[in-house]
Parts: structure tokens; sequence; C-alpha cells
């Protein structure tokens, strides 16, 4: 990979540790640029820069950043420099946006629409399968799903993405060449097979270290429309990506969720100081003004009259009556059908292989939603 | 002059002939016991003397020497004591004993002269039955656990002065009553009567399925579901034990010290609870001599292991090979022995750290991380031992209270019992039990589907995402299902049923 001497002056200044960005900005101002400080670097900036990012950008500049470009080589990934046609607009509106951008994969066009979809590492079940539905319901519309690849909500909102056959984009807090976390590589190869894009303002072997992620966020937001908060506690990460968005004057989305679940104690204080709320995918698109046939978007509640239902689908079987209203549990069917405990079984398999029940935990059913 | 008699030492459940030999000569007072004795057959010498004086009888001044033959073989217990005793008397010429050489003596003595029950009574007269002795004087807490044996004279000796008497023919003892072991069966009554459970059909099925087969079972449910009444009520539904078997479990309990004096021969079928703190050789067997564990206490009945997640995993690790082989081997520096093992495994789990996901009353705060770490410290392997896997949830309080009560153990009973004789028509060709205990080829050989069947099963597969080890499980417990109805043929609808056993077998948790 061939870059100008000015593009890898670039390069190499972001691949700089974190830490030293601002003196390294300061430095950027003084000479006129990155290539000015490529030009004028000597051991007379050792001061300035401390001594990591002195020994670190030393060395790079010596091998003329050979180690990154050759792993981005590897990855086939390619570089976005701030101000050019292929940055995207969102994220050049910002403050503090990134010079350099590291991309694997392909970035959508430059006015899709996209939303992110943010929450706790440590989700609950239903946050998970909320993320994915909602993030699902998006993608169906083309709406590209921002996220972090994080575990818990963030992993969910891609899968969601993948399933509607979507497009996702995932943000790192570690270089493209770190698997982080390791569970999620194979999602992020199917992101990438999918269409989406996986992209880091950090070198490719920087580390996943805990001062990333914050910064990083403001990427997340940059790059979206919207955020939508799904579950998050008061004090966590996912809060530096809310206030990223409201400062980069992004929608703010979240999910409500039990009033006592700890999860719930950020999305409801959003929603109190005014977030727009989102149960489905549907209210993003109406908030955001996006044009949208209503007829062919989910729709969230069954049928709030189950007699009404009933009749829609002549529906004959006493199991299927008995869950028109509710989810229930074996011993609550057995009273309420009457069918012996063998034939329940057999005729719970039976509905459930064809699609028209579905099993949930503690041995409940409840009617597949189409 | 020399005196011989014979006992028996214990090697695992099994009784190893020794002769206990006594040779009284004059000279300077000494006795030495030579022939590897343990501590406690070492300590023996001073019981005896103080026996021997309490009962009337003297210990004689020259040199005694006891060997204990054959003499690389290890001799613990106190079971020694009395046969010392008696040969010491028999030596000395203080009593005339002609039949000594023919009669199995054992039994520990206190000071005073009186016999203390000893464990491992059962497997000593079974192997002196073995070896073509036929008389017995044993202590009389010990004589009810040998009562069902037939062809065996029996004696219980209060002490030891009875005992020679009865040796000598002065005053002889009468002999223990024999007692069959199918009438101390009527009496025995299960612990736990299943009427007793309210509501739970779909637990109360699974137990049925599981009992009829022999599969191992898991129960996944709140704390308070009723996970552990459930498995207390599994022995009572079983089949009554055979007198083999029921010789086979007495015999590991006997050896283990843990039957009551004056008990019998076990009528109902052991269920052990092994606490979760547990070790490996308390589990499996082993110490420095290698004495049965729990799940061979459990043989022939039920190991149920409540809170499977907090077993260190090293030591359910252990439990699968002596639940595959149904034997467990134990090698230790001072021997080796073999106790069976085979017994169902019922394990209770509640589905997430804090117990409630899944519930309908109390809300679950676990994250999906933590329930999936959770789950995953059971490992694969032996999930694959367990077959039926299934939910409970508690029982609101107003069923308890309204429901009318509900079939009694007898009556499941009868319906195992029933699938369990089909099932040993098919399989004792392929010398096994139940169906649990087939293997690939066996299934492939007796349990043929047809062609619907196998189509319902192939869709399953594909559709509810079951793994190839869920496939062998779901035929095995079909076939278990058709016993029960008493039917030929597997139908899809008992493969039908068998799909909904397979609680984590399925994408829904924790997937």
């Amino acid at each position: 990979m061939e870059f100008t001497e000015e593009k890898l002056a670039r390069i190499w200044l972001q691949s700089a540790p974190m830490g030293a960005w601002n003196k390294i900005n300061a430095l950027k101002e003084k000479y006129g640029g990155a290539l000015g400080v490529w030009n004028h670097f000597s051991p007379g900036l050792y001061d300035s820069l401390g001594e990591s990012a002195y020994a670190m950008l030393a060395d790079l500049k010596r091998t003329r950043c050979r180690e990154i470009t050759r792993a981005l080589e590897q990855l086939s990934a390619k570089v976005l420099f701030f101000g050019e046609r292929s940055y995207p607009l969102g994220l050049s509106a910002i403050d503090h946006a990134p010079d350099v951008l590291f991309l694997r994969g392909t970035l959508p066009a430059p006015h899709a629409p996209a939303i992110a979809i943010v929450g706790s590492r440590r989700s609950t079940r239903y946050g998970s399968t909320q993320a994915r539905r909602i993030a699902r319901e998006l993608a169906e519309k083309g709406v590209t799903i921002v996220s972090g690849l994080a575990r818990g909500i963030d992993s969910a909102a891609h899968l969601g993405a993948l399933d509607a056959g979507g497009k996702t984009i995932a943000v790192l807090g570690c270089g493209l060449s770190v698997n982080y976390p390791p569970e999620n590589k194979e999602l992020a190869e199917k992101i990438i097979e999918s269409g989406g894009a996986i992209v880091s303002e950090l070198a490719p072997s920087a580390p996943p270290l805990s001062h990333h992620f914050p910064v990083r966020n403001r990427i997340i937001s940059g790059l979206s429309d919207g955020v939508l908060l799904i579950e998050a506690q008061e004090r966590s990460g996912t809060h530096s990506t809310i206030n990223y968005a409201l400062n980069q004057g992004r929608e703010v989305f979240a999910l409500p969720g039990n009033v006592d679940a700890p999860g719930s104690e950020l999305p409801l204080k959003l929603l109190k100081e005014g977030a727009s709320i989102c149960t489905c995918g549907e209210d993003i698109f109406l908030t955001m003004g996006w044009e949208t046939q209503k007829e062919t978007l989910f729709d969230f509640f069954p049928d709030t009259n189950p007699d009404e239902a009933l009749q829609s689908q002549e529906e004959k079987d006493p199991i299927l009556i008995a869950l028109a209203k509710e989810e229930k549990n074996l011993e609550e069917l057995l009273q309420e059908t009457g069918i012996p405990i063998q034939d329940l079984n057999f005729q719970l398999t039976m509905l459930e292989m064809n699609g028209r029940i579905e099993r949930r935990p503690g041995r409940a059913y409840a009617l597949s939603r189409p | 002059m020399l005196a011989r008699t014979l006992c028996f030492a214990l090697q695992g459940v099994d009784g190893r002939p020794v002769w206990v030999e006594t040779d009284v000569t004059g000279g300077m007072g000494s006795f030495s016991m030579v022939g590897l004795p343990d501590t406690a057959v070492r300590e023996s010498k001073d019981r005896v003397t103080g026996a021997l004086r309490n009962s009337g009888f003297a210990m004689p001044g020259g040199k005694i020497t006891v060997n204990l033959s054959p003499a690389d073989l290890k001799k613990e217990g106190a079971a020694f004591d009395l046969p010392i005793a008696v040969s010491i008397i028999a030596a000395s010429r203080q009593a005339a004993l002609p039949q000594l050489d023919k009669t199995l003596l054992l039994g520990e003595l206190s000071l005073d002269g009186t016999l203390s029950p000893v464990r491992g009574a059962l497997s000593m007269v079974i192997a002196a039955c073995q070896q073509g002795i036929d008389c017995v004087v044993l202590p009389l807490e010990n004589g009810a656990e040998v009562q069902s044996l037939s062809g065996m004279r029996i004696y219980p000796a209060r002490n030891l002065l009875e005992a020679v008497n009865h040796l000598s023919g002065k005053m002889p003892l009468s002999a223990q009553i024999q007692r069959n072991y199918e009438d101390s069966l009527s009496v025995s009554t299960p612990s736990l009567d299943l009427s007793l459970v309210r509501g739970q059909q779909g637990a109360r099925r699974a137990l049925e399925i599981a009992a009829a087969g022999g599969h191992n079972l898991l129960m996944i449910g709140v704390p308070g579901s009723g996970k552990t009444m459930l498995a207390r009520c599994l022995p009572g539904i079983l089949p009554q034990m055979t007198f083999e078997e029921a010789c086979e479990t007495t015999r590991i309990h006997s050896v283990a010290g843990l039957l009551k004096p004056g008990q019998g021969l076990m009528t109902e079928r052991p269920f052990r609870t092994p606490h979760h703190a547990v070790s490996a050789p308390a589990l499996i067997g082993g110490g420095t001599d290698a004495k049965p564990g729990e799940i061979s206490l459990a043989h022939n009945g039920v190991l149920f292991l409540d809170e499977l997640p907090e077993y260190a995993p090293h030591v359910l690790e252990a439990l699968r090979q002596p639940l595959e082989d149904g034997v467990a081997t134990i090698s230790r520096v001072r021997g080796k022995a073999q106790y069976l093992s085979r017994c169902m495994l019922v394990a209770g789990m509640n589905p997430c750290p804090c117990g409630y996901y899944g519930s309908r009353t109390r809300q679950c705060h676990c994250g999906e991380p933590a329930i999936r770490k959770y789950l995953s410290r059971i490992s694969g392997p032996l999930l694959d031992r367990i077959d039926l896997q299934i939910e409970v949830d508690a029982v609101p309080v107003s069923e308890i209270t309204a429901s009318a009560p509900s079939e009694d153990s007898a009556t499941v009973r009868a319906r195992v019992q029933a699938a369990r004789m089909l099932q040993l028509k098919r399989l004792s060709a392929h010398h096994l039990h139940c169906n649990a205990q087939m293997d690939g080829a066996a299934l492939r050989e007796l349990c043929p589907l047809s062609s619907q069947a196998q189509q319902l099963l192939s869709r399953a597969v594909e559709k509810m995402g079951i793994s190839m080890r869920g496939y062998t499980r779901i035929i095995k417990m079909a076939r278990t299902i058709a016993d029960l109805a008493q039917e030929h043929e597997i139908s899809p609808a008992h493969i039908a049923e068998a799909i909904q056993y397979r609680a984590l077998d399925s994408k829904y948790w924790g997937g």
C-alpha cells in the first residue's frame, strides 16, 4: 500500500497512544499539519511528547510505518482521511473528528440513514431480544445499524441487522487486527461479508484499553442520525455515547424497561428528560421523519382483541385458543385445555415445529409472532 | 497346642478368607500377632485379654502367637476379635471346641466380653457360603442383616461366653429364624408418596418416564418449585428391588458401616443426597482404604445432586465413568476395590444465579453472560448422560390447597414395572437392564423407527436445532414412552413427546 508523504505522516500521528493526542494536536498547529511534524520530528520533541509516545513515533518514523501498512494490507483495510470525499459525511461534522479512520468492509452511501443502538454489556434477555428485534426492523427498511461490537446489547444489535440482511457498522475500541471481545470474531467476519463495515481510529495493533472506549463512542454517535439506548445503568460507558449524541445534535431514543430493573435506570431517566420513546422501528421512522409505508412496518403489539384474531384465523386448536391472550406455562395449559399430559406434549411439539408457538423459559409457551 | 479358625477380611464388598491360627506354648509370657494386621486388629490383643478375663477365662501364661494367613493380605477392622479370642481358648485347652475350623466366627469384643456388631457381615457370610461353610456365629445385632440368606445356620450370640458354650456344645444357641426377602418387602412403605405432590403434571410424567427407562433426569426450576420433593418420590415408583439387588446394595452399605444395628436387607431403594461441597473421593469412593462413595451407596437407587452447578467441576467429571460403566473402580496404595454403581442420577438446578429466570412471580436480574456462565459449569459430556431435562415451576398456593389428591406411588409403580418387563424381554440378550443403557449399536438394532417417526424426527432436528446427541436421547426416551403405553412400535407421538424433554438442548436458552 502506497501513501503520499503527507498521508503517511497523518497515519503516523494517528498511531500514537491516545494519551498523547492533545500534545500532537498542539504540535500540528505549531508546524502546520502532520507533514510538518514529520519533517521536524527530532529528539527535541521528547519533552513535549513524553517518553512512550516519542519512542513509538520515532520507531514508526524510522520504518516509515511499515508495521502499520503491512497490517492494513493483510486485513485488506482501507484508510479514510478527514476532508476526503470517502470520509463519512456525518462524522466530519463532529468535534474532534478522527483525522484518519481505518476501515474494513464498505461504508454505506453518504446520506443513507443510520441509527446507533447502544446499551449495557451485561444485558438481560429482555434487552438483547428487543435490541435485536428493533435492529432487524430498522435494517429491513434500509437503515444502517451502528454499534460497538461489544458483548450484550451491541452484539444483539449487529445480529438483528444481519438477520434482516441489512448493513451494520461496528466501531472498535481497539485496532482492526485485534479480536476483542474474542467471542465476537465470527460476528465481525459476518458483518464484513454482509456488506457492512468495521472501523477504528486506532492503529491496527492497538490493544483494547479501557480509556479507548469512551472516546470511540463519539464515532458511534457521529456516524448515526440518532442513538437508541436499550439498557444501561446510570454510571456506565453508554452514558458517554448519549452525551456525545446530544452535543452532536443527534436524536436520542430510549427503550423503556421495568422500573425496578437496574438496566432501566438510564433509559427511564432519559425518557423523563425528554428523549423519544421507542418500542419499535416505526417510532424511529416517525420521529426522524423518514419516508415509510406504514402497512408494511412490523406491528409490535399483537391484535389487542383476541376474539377478533381468532375469528380471522378460524382457529379451532384449544392450545392456540388458550395462548391467544398471553403466554402460559405447561401446568396452566393442562388445566385450561384438559388435554392429558402425554397428548399435550405431543401437540406442543407439533405446533412448535410448525412455527405456530414458541417455547419460553420456565416451560412456558406463547404464540409465535409473524 | 495349635487352633485354627476361619474369618474373612474385606476387600471392597468381597470377603477374602483369612485363617486365624493360634499357637500357645510354654515359656516366657508374650503375645505376638503376625500377618499384616492394621491398627484395629493389632489392638484386639488388649480387647481380647480383657474379654477373656471378664468372661471367666484366663489369658494363658506362655508364648502366644497369632498368625493371620494369607500373610500378604491387609486385615482391617475389629471382626477378628472373636475368632482370635476363641482360638486362644481352644489352643490353651480351656474348652474343647470340636467344630472350630468349620465355623465362621466374627465380631468385635468389648472388655466385658459383649459382642458388638461389625461392618461387612453380609459380605463375609456370603463369602463363607461360597467356601462351603454353613455355620456362622456372629453378634446379635448382625443377625437380621443375614437372615434372608438360605442354606446357612446362623447363630447370633450376645457375648463371648455364649459363643464358646455354643461351640463346645455345652449350651447350644438357637439359630436365627430365616425370613424371606419377599416377606420383608410387604411391610416396607416408601418414605414419600407421589400423592403428596400437588399439581406438577408435567414433572410427574417426566419422573414416570425416567423411572420406567432408568433415564437420568435433570430438573431446572426456581427455588421452592419442589425439585427435591419430586426426586424423593422416585425410589417409591421404581420397581421393587429383587433379592439380588437388595443383597448388592445392602453389602455396600454394610461395608460402609451405614446399616443400623438390627437392620435386615434393605428393601427400599437408596436415595443419596451428597452436599455440593462433596469431594471426589467421597462421591466416587476412595480414602486410604478404598471405601465406597456416594455413587456406590446409591447403587440400585437414586443419586440426587441438588444445585448441580455448585459442585466442583472435577467432581462432576469424575462421575462420568462410574455412571457409564455402572461400577466404580478405586485404586489406592493399600488396595484396589470395585463397587457397583448402577444408579439413576437425578440433578436439580436453578435456571440462573438468582434463581428466577423465567419465573412468573419474580423478576430475574441476571445478565445474559451471567446465565450463560452459570449453565456452562455443567459440561457437555455430563449433560450427554442425562436423557431427560425438564423445567419445573412453582405450584401456586391456591392449587396446593384446592386440587384433589393425585395418583399415588403404587399406581405409577405398577405401570413402571410393566414397562420394565417389556424392556427386560427386549434387552436381556444384550445384557442390559433398561432403555437408558442402550448404546448406539443397540439403539439401531432394537429401536427401529417407522418412516413416519423418522420423518418427524428429522424435521425436528432441522427446525428446532436439536443436536446429534439430543437425537439419540430422543429415540431412547421415545422407546420408554412406547413401553409405558405397552406398544411395540415407536410412533410419531412418542417421538414428539420425547422432544419436549430437552430443555437444555434447545436454542432459546443461553444460546
